[in-house]
């Protein structure tokens, strides 16, 4: 679409100019730029007195194998990934066969249903992870008390105060509190899906599960496509829940660490360690990776596999 | 026959009263937490730990709680913080936003694709990586513990999917619509501002929903850049006041209810355009 | 095959009744068209048939069993949808199939099947390609051959022309019908165009607002229309309907005085009509010739001329500004603003009352579309067939 005004005004098109730098300008100072400054920090090493000295990979040849360095982050990053699979098992299924219940045809108060699960999602992650951290005291004992009434109460445990529980925990909750977005994109996409394919599918014989299994399923892979890099990208920038539980030491034992936390601690330094803006950049750099390299994944996959079919 | 018929008609009310079963037990699932804490932040420090679960009686309702949040701190100030940044920098995303969309999507000139592409790609990377420099750039112009600096950063961080959601929609307005009012030598200015605004206003709803919610529970930011008492935004108030009096239950409690209650408000008011917005405009 | 019976079906959306109690009686083999306006229900009452809606009252019998309560797969129908309802992601094979993979069906059976319907509706180059890359009338194809394998007692058809383009249409029902030979099959067929309707079926459903206006074959339904609805239904362009008055009664017919002017009468039975009872009648474009060698006469100015070729339809309007359609012959050289005479034979004429029912005819009139010439011939061809397997 060329602009006609070109020609009959000034060969300057200053209206473009004018739409485009405001949200251009900020864009570019606080999230591009910063963002390269901080992948050209991480080369650098800095002294006490805050002087900058070039290193080359050195930050990351220290972070990924030294021992000091190396095994806080190995620990962050393996489990931020089973933070991940996690979310990815738990959360999306469930998501997933909420979504496939409410769209249900016919299905009544559907719409109430929609709105009421969908609420956690709204309510700030600190919030969240303090309302759970006090349903699952044992000094308060409603969950223990829950878990005895319906028979299950050996099972009770500190299981945010423990090293092998807490993690999961955490993850845990995290997935109660954001079912909702994966069940309302799933949702959405179902709705798209036309009342005749399901239609034909009945006239060809298919029960309920049927349909869903062989003709829905299929047709939503996009999204649950997108889905999936969306939760990627929310677990592997994570911090607020670990941090607001549990600090930003993420115990007991490190072991709710996981990058964001370990990001910003390396950044301001704890009990333990000074601060390092140098090293914190690295540990940002690290997580750009690995952020890039699972969407460039997703992007591959969706140019090949999985196609967007014309319904 | 008519065993078969009982037992089709059977059946189907069966799987019905199933799925409602499976609904409604998920929703009280989701909603537990919450009412839980509601209604213990108005009983007795006695009564919250004698009988949890049970509601606040004329003989255990207390607004104690209450009154130790509101006393210890300054909790308007702290909501009043999270409105005054997430207001204006909702404002500033969906008109810079709006602008932008429409400069990349109506205009071709040199370096289009590669913007477009470059604010795409902001989705996906978290602006958070960049918090190092951020901070720093503050710090050089002095804006840190501002709000100003918060709402820079929530305008650089709703930018990219305001962008791109506003994009597609101003796609799909007839070239018509433009053209005519090109022939009558309207300006480009007032044929952004007058005709393709108005027009694109349930896409702007959408990015005004996806926008909001992460400006008002985000904790990073104004731990970061404005972590003073004045700045101090009601996801962090309530953060650090539940750090501090963590043995106080009934002040934990109720500072937890007052950040729960105007949002659990207003989302019941709006909740139809809000899922709306998220139906319509996420599905890609 | 089998026979459909439709007993008093209604169907209510709450307190909405929107299908009055329909009586229709399908015999196997049939093609029957469902025929009507939008809103009329005839999609309603096909997906009732299928199964894809409750029947609120009535029953409904398929090869004389009852399948009120049967779920479409378990009718022994197969349906092809407006849409054609192709899977998007799945070959044209796997849409085929789909049915009978659900059925637990054999490998080798399917394959027979898949590949000997795909035959028969020449899309078997097609078997590995996606829908998307099909054109309309391949994509058609498929989702007939679906219906195909699944061996139905009946064939549901809605709407299945009505996204093709005008040359792909004709066509596309030219093979149906042939279809239909081929596979003997009982069909129930909805549209909208009665064009399609009276060329495909054997039988014709007309419905108006929920009720059956008449059931009958397309000869029926052209030469003795029950209601006005049915008459200005059927046949294109539309029959004119002039407003009369009865103004004598006699044996085998009566004397009407048109508005316009003109005197004209009916071969209807006089008992019907009392004198200066109000009425309608209806000539049919094809009916009416130019010229003034019929018995009643009509004068008219031409307002529009519209050359076809092999007939030109003039529009007229009369003494008392009704219009009028006449069906010409193709090198007519009237132009409009020309008032010239028009005529027809009162045999040929309908008459309803002020209830839009038409008044029985004691005398049918002379048969001049081809439509129904090729229809008499049918039946005559038919008629010999039988007699030659008798002897």
């Amino acid at each position: 679409m060329s602009n006609s005004n070109n020609t009959i005004k000034s060969q300057f098109p200053w209206h473009i100019l004018f739409f485009l730098a405001p949200g251009l300008l900020i864009y570019l100072c606080i999230s591009v730029y910063p963002l390269i400054d901080t992948l050209w920090l991480g080369f650098f090493q800095e002294d006490s007195i805050g002087k900058r000295t070039f290193a080359g990979l050195d930050n990351y040849r220290t972070l990924l194998f030294d021992a000091v360095w190396s095994e806080p982050f190995w620990n962050a990053l393996w489990n931020n990934t089973k933070f991940f699979l996690i979310h990815m098992l738990v959360q999306n299924p469930i998501g997933l066969f909420l979504a496939a219940l409410l769209s249900s045809p016919k299905l009544r108060f559907s719409n109430s249903y929609r709105t009421l699960i969908f609420m956690p999602t709204m309510l700030s992650v600190v919030i969240i992870g303090f309302v759970w951290q006090l349903l699952l005291s044992p000094l308060w004992g409603i969950s223990e008390n829950l878990l005895y009434a319906i028979g299950l109460g050996d099972f009770f445990d500190s299981w945010l105060g423990k090293e092998t529980s807490a993690l999961i925990t955490l993850a845990l909750i995290s997935v109660w509190q954001f079912v909702g977005i994966p069940m309302m994109l799933i949702y959405a996409a179902l709705l798209g899906i036309p009342d005749d394919l399901t239609d034909a599918s009945v006239v060809d014989g298919s029960n309920p599960w049927q349909t869903f299994w062989h003709i829905k399923l299929p047709l939503i892979f996009p999204t649950i496509g997108m889905v999936s890099i969306l939760t990627f990208v929310a677990n592997f920038n994570a911090f607020e829940l670990i941090y607001a539980v549990k600090g930003a030491v993420a115990g007991p034992n490190f072991s709710t660490d996981i990058m964001g936390t370990l990001f910003y601690r390396t950044f301001f330094g704890f009990q333990l360690q000074e601060g390092s803006t140098t090293m914190g950049a690295a540990v940002a750099t690290l997580m750009f990776l690995i952020i890039l390299i699972g969407v460039a994944i997703y992007l591959f996959l969706v140019q090949r596999r999985m196609q967007r079919f014309q319904l | 026959m008519s065993t078969i018929t009982q037992k089709l008609i059977g059946h189907n009310n069966g799987k019905k009263v199933m799925m409602h079963a499976v609904l409604l037990t998920y929703t009280l699932i989701a909603l537990f937490p919450i009412f839980v804490i509601i209604i213990n932040s108005l009983k007795t420090r006695k009564a919250i730990f004698n009988d949890p679960l049970a509601l606040p009686t004329p003989d255990t309702f207390s607004t104690i709680g209450f009154e130790q949040v509101l006393l210890r701190s300054d909790f308007l100030l702290y909501f009043n913080n999270s409105l005054i940044v997430t207001v204006i920098a909702l404002f500033f995303v969906l008109l810079f936003g709006a602008m932008s969309a429409w400069a990349l999507t109506e205009y071709k000139f040199k370096g289009n694709l590669f913007i477009a592409l470059l604010i795409a790609m902001g989705i996906m990377i978290p602006i958070r990586l960049g918090t190092v420099s951020i901070l720093n750039l503050m710090a050089d112009l002095d804006l840190v513990n501002t709000l100003t600096a918060l709402v820079l950063v929530y305008i650089a961080q709703g930018l990219p999917l305001a962008v791109f959601i506003l994009s597609e929609f101003i796609r799909q307005i007839p070239k018509e619509l433009k053209e005519a009012a090109r022939c009558d030598n309207v300006s480009e200015y007032k044929i952004f501002f007058t005709i393709i605004l108005p027009l694109i206003r349930p896409a702007m709803a959408t990015v005004a929903v996806f926008t909001m919610i992460p400006i008002w529970n985000d904790l990073w930011f104004p731990l970061i850049l404005a972590s003073g008492e004045e700045t101090r935004t009601i996801t962090l108030g309530v953060q650090q006041f539940v750090g501090q009096y963590v043995t106080d239950w009934n002040a934990v409690l109720s500072s937890l209810t007052l950040a729960i209650v105007p949002i659990l408000v207003l989302y019941l008011i709006f909740s139809r355009q809000l899922i709306r917005g998220l139906t319509s405009g996420a599905v890609k | 095959m089998a026979d459909v019976q439709l007993t008093s079906i209604k169907k209510n959306y709450g307190d909405i009744e929107i299908l009055h109690g329909i009586n229709l009686d399908i015999k196997h083999g049939e093609f029957v068209v469902l025929v009507g306006a939008s809103g009329c229900g005839k999609s309603t009452l096909l997906r009732m048939i299928a199964g894809l809606e409750e029947i609120s009252s009535g029953e409904l019998q398929i090869a004389g069993q009852r399948v009120n309560n049967l779920p479409p797969a378990q009718r022994g129908i197969a349906m092809v949808f407006q849409s054609y309802a192709l899977y998007p992601h799945m070959s044209v094979y796997k849409n085929i199939s789909y049915g009978l993979k659900i059925a637990g069906k054999s490998k080798a059976e399917i394959k027979e099947k898949v590949v000997k319907a795909a035959t028969t509706l020449h899309i078997d180059h097609l078997l590995d390609r996606l829908p998307r890359e099909l054109s309309g009338g391949q994509r058609q194809r498929v989702a007939i051959g679906r219906a195909i394998v699944r061996d139905p007692n009946v064939f549901l058809f809605d709407e299945p022309l009505s996204n093709l383009d005008a040359a792909l249409r004709v066509k596309t029902r030219v093979e149906i019908g042939k279809l239909h030979q081929k596979l003997g099959a009982t069909i129930i067929y909805v549209t909208h165009d009665q064009v399609e309707a009276m060329t495909l079926g054997d039988k014709i459903v007309v419905m108006n607002k929920g009720r059956v206006e008449q059931y009958g074959t397309p000869l029926e339904l052209y030469q003795h229309p029950n209601t006005l609805y049915v008459a200005g239904f059927i046949g294109s362009p539309k029959m004119n309907f002039l407003q009369g008055e009865v103004t004598e009664l006699a044996d085998d017919h009566i004397e009407i005085k048109l508005d316009n002017g003109s005197y004209t009468h009916a071969y209807v039975e006089s008992s019907q009509v009392k004198v200066g009872e109000k009425i309608t009648l209806g000539v049919r474009p094809e009916h009416l010739h130019e010229g003034n060698h019929e018995s009643t006469t009509i004068k008219g100015k031409v307002t529009l001329v519209e050359q076809l070729g092999e007939a030109s339809y003039l529009y007229l309007r009369l003494a008392n500004n009704e219009e009028i359609i006449v069906r010409a012959h193709g090198d007519s050289t009237t132009t409009i603003g020309e008032t010239i005479e028009l005529c027809f034979n009162p045999h040929s004429a309908h008459v309803f009352n002020q209830d839009e029912l038409s008044l029985r005819r004691t005398k049918a009139g002379n048969i001049q579309s081809h439509v129904e010439l090729a229809r008499q011939k049918a039946e005559v061809e038919l008629s010999m067939r039988t007699a030659s397997y008798l002897l």
